[in-house]
């Protein structure tokens, strides 16, 4: 069962981890404060870059499990988030009962991040993509839900099939390229998960 | 002691950031960091010879632009760019604190570019097709315009709406004489945030709409008075001194629309600008120049992407853009109406796009004017980057 072995994967690089660490720690003891400092600061870093997190609000998991009933025909759904076992990943996963799966991005505009979520069919189909919170006005184009309906049934799996399937928008150069890209490795992310089941 | 904390160091951050990997949230993380950017445009004009005159081409490092933007957290950001302008003029084009009241709706401060048209806004170089910006965009709007002030900028994604609206100052339209002229317009009372002073505030303001896919359309506005060093310590009691003070100022009414369309291979823009000047025959009596009371300009221009079709993600565009700018379309009546000032340019061109921020550009203009059947002509290639 594919969820098992994810987390025998995870298990196996926590152990790797933990080894390292040991490893480093030896190596390391003979080193003056100012490393141990940087360290702690390294650490403070990391802090502070978690505590700080912008986690989706609750509007905006309403409006996704609205999206999904009406995309998926249910009354009611519940979704079970898929652990990953790729640090770099660029999305996270939901599966939404046995229906598809819910994948939540977020990219670079101009000058901020925004983030989006993508509904998938069972097999990796995209079937709607919304932008959640847009921060500025450059690029704000590529919200329009017009647009963002090219990705309904694209391509996903030969590249220039799918770059060329979405037309730019002038004026939104930064943000086209940047949910463009970001999708196409969400939504290979996802054909690697579930080729993984 | 030291072995310890640096071991709980270590697994400190390993922990923090394994649990920043596996979290749902992880890739909602917080926005802070520095962005480091730029863009550029080097330039290689060269005119056609002028019956037997002889004209050296002219190679320039146009312009070289750095971004540097910094997000404090959520709500706080910072952006600025310092350009370079023929290598050896340095402005800085744009420094201002960004609040984000709402996520869709924010105030700044600082030096902004004024929303007016197209390519004052968008101006990196490989948005936009030709080596050089429009002329509209130079005589018209004085691209790349921006002055001191505060900005309320917002969106409406449900109604598909960008706005901006701003309190600058305005130009500066007379210092030891006046700056404003026939031929260039306002385009010499920019003060571009150096030591700027203000007499009247103005007014700018844009919205734009894009709620079909592939078109956006743009209203600007910008409404104001220029600025006077003449007001300066001036003893409003004095009449006589507030008349002569009065006529060193300009009414400026500006409006723009433009439009641009995206589809497949096929790429359309255009804009019309018209600005109003006020109180001209007065400023031009005193400055001894020959501003008109209405300049105009538009373009239209056609786009197209010839390797659509074929398997690559470069683009080679062609063009054909008709563009008349008139900085006379109507005077007060002490200025004659200069004819030399109603000028059409009719470029074509190729535009060769290796990535979206990377282009190597060639086109030709023909460029003429209402006072004589002559036409010259201009070859341009450029350089263009954005990253």
């Amino acid at each position: 069962m594919s969820l098992v072995k994810i987390k025998k994967d995870n298990l196996i690089s926590e152990l790797q981890f933990g080894s390292k660490q040991k490893e480093f720690c030896l190596m390391q003891t003979k080193n003056n404060i100012s490393k141990v400092v940087a360290f702690w600061a390294i650490a403070f870093l990391f802090f502070s870059f978690t505590s700080q997190s912008n986690l989706l609000n609750t509007k905006d998991w309403r409006k996704i499990e609205k999206k999904a009933k009406t995309t998926y025909h249910l009354s009611s759904v519940n979704f079970s988030e898929l652990t990953i076992n790729n640090s770099n990943g660029k999305g996270s996963f939901f599966k939404i009962e046995e229906v598809g799966y819910l994948a939540i991005g977020q990219a670079p505009s101009k000058f901020h991040q925004f983030e989006y979520f993508i509904l998938f069919s069972n097999k990796g189909d995209i079937l709607y993509v919304e932008v959640l919170n847009y921060r500025e006005n450059y690029g704000a184009e590529i919200c329009n839900k017009r647009w963002l309906q090219q990705f309904k049934n694209i391509n996903t799996t030969s590249i220039f099939e799918f770059n060329s399937s979405v037309d730019g928008i002038s004026g939104a150069t930064l943000s086209v390229q940047s949910i463009r890209s970001n999708i196409w490795k969400v939504a290979q992310e996802l054909h690697t998960l579930i080729k993984q089941k | 002691m030291k072995k310890i904390s640096f071991c709980v160091a270590v697994i400190f951050t390993v922990l923090t950031a394994t649990k920043a990997q596996n979290s749902a949230e992880k890739i909602i993380a917080g926005n802070q960091g520095l962005h480091i950017g730029g863009y550029g445009q080097i330039d290689f004009n060269l005119a056609s010879r002028d019956g037997t005159i002889h004209k050296n081409g002219i190679l320039d490092v146009h312009r070289l632009v750095t971004f540097f933007g910094y997000n404090f957290n959520e709500k706080a950001s910072f952006v600025s760019e310092v350009e370079f302008e023929h290598v050896t003029e340095v402005y800085v084009e744009q420094a201002f604190l960004d609040y984000k009241i709402k996520d869709n709706l924010s105030v700044s401060a600082g030096l902004m570019l004024i929303p007016m048209g197209i390519q004052n806004l968008y101006h990196e170089p490989p948005t936009y097709n030709g080596v050089e910006r429009t002329n509209v965009d130079k005589y018209i709007v004085p691209t790349t315009w921006r002055e001191l002030g505060i900005s309320l900028s917002g969106r409406s994604i449900d109604n598909s709406l960008n706005y901006q609206f701003m309190v600058v100052n305005g130009f500066n339209g007379y210092d030891d004489g006046g700056n404003f002229s026939g031929k260039s317009g306002l385009r010499g009372g920019r003060q571009k945030g150096a030591e700027s002073y203000i007499t009247f505030p103005d007014l700018a303001g844009r919205i734009s709409y894009y709620g079909q896919p592939g078109l956006n359309l743009g209203i600007s506005a910008y409404v104001g008075d220029s600025e006077s060093k003449a007001y300066d310590g001036l003893d409003l009691a004095d009449e006589m001194a507030v008349a002569s003070a009065d006529s060193t100022i300009i009414g400026i009414q500006m409006l723009g629309v433009d439009a641009r369309y995206q589809k497949g291979a096929l790429q359309l823009r255009g804009q019309y600008i018209i600005a109003n000047l006020s109180n001209t025959d007065q400023y031009n009596a005193k400055s001894s120049t020959d501003l008109g009371s209405k300049m105009t300009g538009y373009y239209a221009e056609l786009g197209y992407n010839l390797l659509a079709n074929y398997n690559t993600t470069n683009e080679l565009i062609c063009f054909a853009r008709y563009e008349n700018y008139n900085t006379h379309a109507e005077a007060e009546k002490a200025t004659v109406i200069n004819d030399a000032y109603n000028r059409t340019d009719i470029t074509i061109g190729l535009g060769f796009k290796l990535a979206q921020g990377a282009m190597f550009k060639a086109d030709y203009q023909l460029l003429s004017d209402e006072s004589s059947e002559n036409k010259k002509g201009q070859f341009n290639f450029g350089t263009a980057i954005w990253f």
